[in-house]
């Protein structure tokens, strides 16, 4: 008796241990963004986010945090209750008769309006989905860090932005013949279906024609969907004042036709136009010294699932490389006439430099800009980069062209015309970012750099701007700007020129973004172009987060 | 509406610890240290020296009831990363109340006690520009406390007092997810005590509670209730009847033969 009382009570205590030893298995949850307070939770209960939509967010969970979110009144759905090692695709919603095929496949959840995530729970999610539906893999890393709150910045209408001088001189080189002809150099390979040889010829061909430029240029080569591989091209025009602060231009050179991608797939507009765009900026920009530099990229395998751009934006975050802004070009060729239109897609990161695009277009082109903030628009190249955590716009004609994913997407459907404003659009703004050299003014003030310092009391809180940079031959002193979005509307916050490379800023709120640039003043009053911009970041209180938006907790620091 | 929330809860708190017949009255002042609960309190403000004053009366049966008023001010300097700071002052007002039980050997009196603070804090930045940063609010806190009396005199006793109190302020900070103000408190001081008897008899006729000062003792089973009222409603007449306690001190032959003289009468 005594025994098997011995017995069972050791039986339960394994069970104990085993229970106790073994880990919490992680949901794939899903988090509406309705709630104010579900931005502070986030951050508070470091999540791991796998995806930003736009009106909820997806994360892998435990179950005591989906508890504590429920606790704090979010309506968490589980969209799976054990992620192991599935991989989870979101897809274009494809309608209800298609949806069918993907259940029978695998698993679906609609997230939202034309939105579906697909996983299969035998094998890897991506050989299980059928060809043809637009798709972007859920990163399996945290895009957390890379989140940011609505700001409240005005919607709508953007300001029409000066013309400068330079920028227009710039855009003028920009030749409808060259785009052509690039459009029909791609195009003549048949196909570019990323697994066939006819795409690696094709980048071949991206890349002798950057080469030839002058310009330093190399593949990446990546392998996806298991069995294929596959290479971006990449050419640099290297900055003059900031060398390792890049901006982006680029498109995929890949393409598909939903009958017969390995023979016959011209896409002329999707995408020969945004890699032809990105190599006529190129061409133009190569003859021109610039602050910052600038990287042309043809990306390959997006149709597959954004492989190519994946894979380079794992590599620049893993360099750490500095990357100002992505300026990704996908369908920016076919239009139905009168329409001018032109999208400018981004995320609440990237709403500065769709501003900044839209800004840009409104001033050099004959377009009319649209700029969404739509983080569920994920099925293009920039998407890649907001989930590394860089800014990235989309910039894509605004009709439905009727050739899309077939054999019949030639160079015969394009409009040059509205093809060439969408390429003035594109360049405008990497121009105007990347800032031609001028003569007549002072050198860019290079090494602008700053080091915030705050100040916590029991109840509040303040900081202040370190700035510095290098001094600047011919300079009489040097202007610093201030601004609350980034790259838009600086103030100017001296006023009178300062001698020193030295500035501080005092006193500053917890609660805002502020961003700075430094001028040079030449001995004519002329100033320089900007510096590249120090961001001071936000921080927000440790309170408790129930039905309380972030920062309301804060009070604004004074200011100067 | 705050306020007289406040002094009805503390009246009713305080109703059975005033006693019908108080045997001790005494007043105390002390100083010595704040040592505050939140890390960073101390960091930025170190361990204030506060100022404290106290009433407490005592029954011979070693119920007490102590009210004070406390006086903290202190300069900081904030905290922060590269290593530069900015002057902060810390001021607050504390008014503890609470009721304690102790023993009277003679040659110690010690005694333990629970209250609650009525405290008004705030916190100002030195620096011209950010004025708008400073914070200021009441808030009620907890205590308990440990008091020894070491008497050297008939009516003059050394004092040594530890007060633990909470003050959770509910202010979110950049440091905290709750800013607490509260802490211990290690006093030294001189109290000053002499003995004292109050009565109240209740009219049971009209229901209205009249204050009598006089030599004996009503034992009414209402008496604690019936002195608060009587506190209430008759604050002058107590006010008088305290200036008289002087000659009721028992340990005073006139008085206590004032006393016996009064019983008689009565």
């Amino acid at each position: 008796m005594r025994t098997a009382t011995f017995r069972g009570a050791a039986v339960l205590l394994s069970a104990a241990v085993i229970l106790v030893s073994v880990p919490q298995p992680r949901h794939l949850i899903k988090i509406p963004k309705a709630e104010p307070a579900v931005w502070v939770l986030l951050e508070r209960l470091q999540l791991d986010v796998a995806q930003e939509l736009q009106t909820c967010f997806l994360a892998r969970a435990t179950l005591d945090e989906v508890r504590a979110l429920r606790g704090k009144g979010v309506p968490v759905a589980v969209l799976d209750w054990n992620i192991g090692n599935k991989d989870y695709i979101l897809v274009r919603d494809p309608g209800l008769s298609r949806r069918a095929i993907l259940e029978r496949r695998g698993r679906i959840a609609v997230l939202e309006s034309g939105l579906v995530l697909f996983w299969s729970a035998e094998g890897p999610s991506a050989r299980s989905l059928p060809r043809g539906l637009s798709r972007k893999p859920l990163p399996t890393w945290s895009v957390l860090p890379y989140l940011r709150p609505p700001s409240a910045a005005p919607a709508g209408v953007v300001p029409r932005a000066e013309r400068d001088p330079v920028v227009e001189s710039i855009l003028a080189e920009i030749s409808a013949p060259k785009l052509r002809a690039a459009v029909q150099g791609l195009q003549d390979f048949k196909t570019r279906y990323a697994s066939t040889s006819q795409c690696e010829s094709a980048g071949a061909l991206i890349y002798d024609g950057l080469h030839g430029l002058g310009l330093p240029t190399e593949y990446q080569a990546f392998s996806f969907s298991g069995a294929y591989s596959s290479r971006n091209v990449i050419a640099e025009v290297r900055g003059v004042s900031y060398p390792d602060d890049i901006l982006i231009i680029g498109g995929h050179y890949d393409s598909y036709a939903q009958t017969s991608p390995e023979t016959s797939a011209p896409g002329a507009d999707d995408n020969a136009s945004g890699t032809a765009a990105a190599i006529e900026a190129a061409r133009i920009l190569a003859r021109h010294p610039l602050d910052f530099t600038v990287r042309f990229i043809a990306f390959s395998a997006e149709e597959w699932g954004l492989y190519g751009s994946k894979a380079y934006a794992a590599r620049v975050r893993s360099r750490n490389e500095r990357i100002v802004g992505v300026v990704n070009l996908d369908m920016i060729s076919y239009v139905k006439k009168p329409d001018t239109l032109v999208e400018i897609i981004v995320n609440e990161a990237s709403s500065w430099l769709g501003d900044k695009a839209a800004r840009a277009t409104s001033a050099y082109t004959t377009l009319v800009p649209r700029k969404t903030v739509n983080a569920s628009f994920v099925y293009s190249d920039h998407a890649s980069f907001w989930d590394a955590g860089y800014p990235a716009l989309l910039e894509i004609e605004a009709g439905d062209n009727p050739y899309y994913h077939k054999t019949t997407d030639t160079i015969d459907t394009l409009d040059f015309d509205f093809f060439t404003q969408t390429t003035r659009a594109a360049l405008a703004v990497l121009t105007e970012l990347a800032q031609p050299v001028r003569a007549g003014v002072p050198a860019t003030p290079a090494g602008f750099s700053g080091r915030v310092v705050t100040f916590y009391s029991l109840f509040n809180a303040a900081k202040k701007a370190n700035l510095s940079w290098n001094a600047v031959s011919g300079a009489t002193g040097y202007h610093l700007y201030r601004s609350g979005r980034s790259h838009l509307d600086y103030e100017r916050i001296t006023s009178s020129p300062v001698a020193a490379t030295t500035y501080s800023d005092a006193y500053l709120g917890m609660d805002s973004y502020y961003y700075y640039v430094v001028k040079a003043v030449g001995a004519d009053g002329r100033e320089s172009n900007p510096s590249r911009e120090f961001e001071v970041k936000p921080q927000g209180a440790l309170g408790d987060v129930s039905g309380v938006p972030r920062f309301a907790l804060i009070r604004n620091g004074g200011r100067p | 509406m705050r306020y007289k929330s406040l002094a009805l809860g503390l009246t009713l708190f305080l109703i059975p610890a005033l006693p019908a017949r108080a045997d001790r009255v005494g007043v105390s002042l002390a100083s010595g240290l704040f040592l505050p609960s939140m890390k960073e309190f101390r960091e930025i403000y170190g361990s204030p020296i506060p100022l404290a004053f106290a009433v407490s009366w005592t029954k011979t049966s070693g119920l007490g009831f102590s009210l004070g008023i406390e006086y903290v001010d202190k300069s900081g300097r904030t905290l922060g990363d590269g290593g530069e700071t900015l002057p902060l002052r810390f001021r607050m007002w504390t008014i503890p109340a609470a009721i304690s039980f102790g023993y009277d050997l003679g040659w110690i009196r010690y005694a333990a006690g629970l209250g609650v603070s009525f405290n008004s804090y705030k916190e100002t930045w030195e620096v011209a520009g950010l004025e708008n940063l400073s914070s200021s609010s009441r808030r009620v806190g907890y205590l308990a406390l440990l008091t020894v009396e070491v008497p050297f005199s008939s009516r003059f006793a050394a004092l040594a007092r530890v007060r633990y109190m909470t003050l959770s302020t509910n202010a979110s900070s950049f440091l905290a997810q709750i800013v607490n103000l509260g802490g211990t408190s290690l006093h030294i001081g001189v109290s000053y005590s002499f003995a004292a008897n109050i009565a109240v008899r209740v009219n049971p006729l009209r229901g209205i509670p009249r204050t009598l000062v006089r030599g004996g003792i009503e034992n009414s089973p209402l008496r604690g209730q019936a002195a608060v009222f009587a506190v209430l409603m008759n604050r002058k007449r107590v006010v008088s009847a305290l200036q008289g306690l002087q000659s009721l001190d028992p340990t005073d032959s006139k008085s206590v033969e004032l006393q016996r003289s009064r019983k008689e009468e009565s």
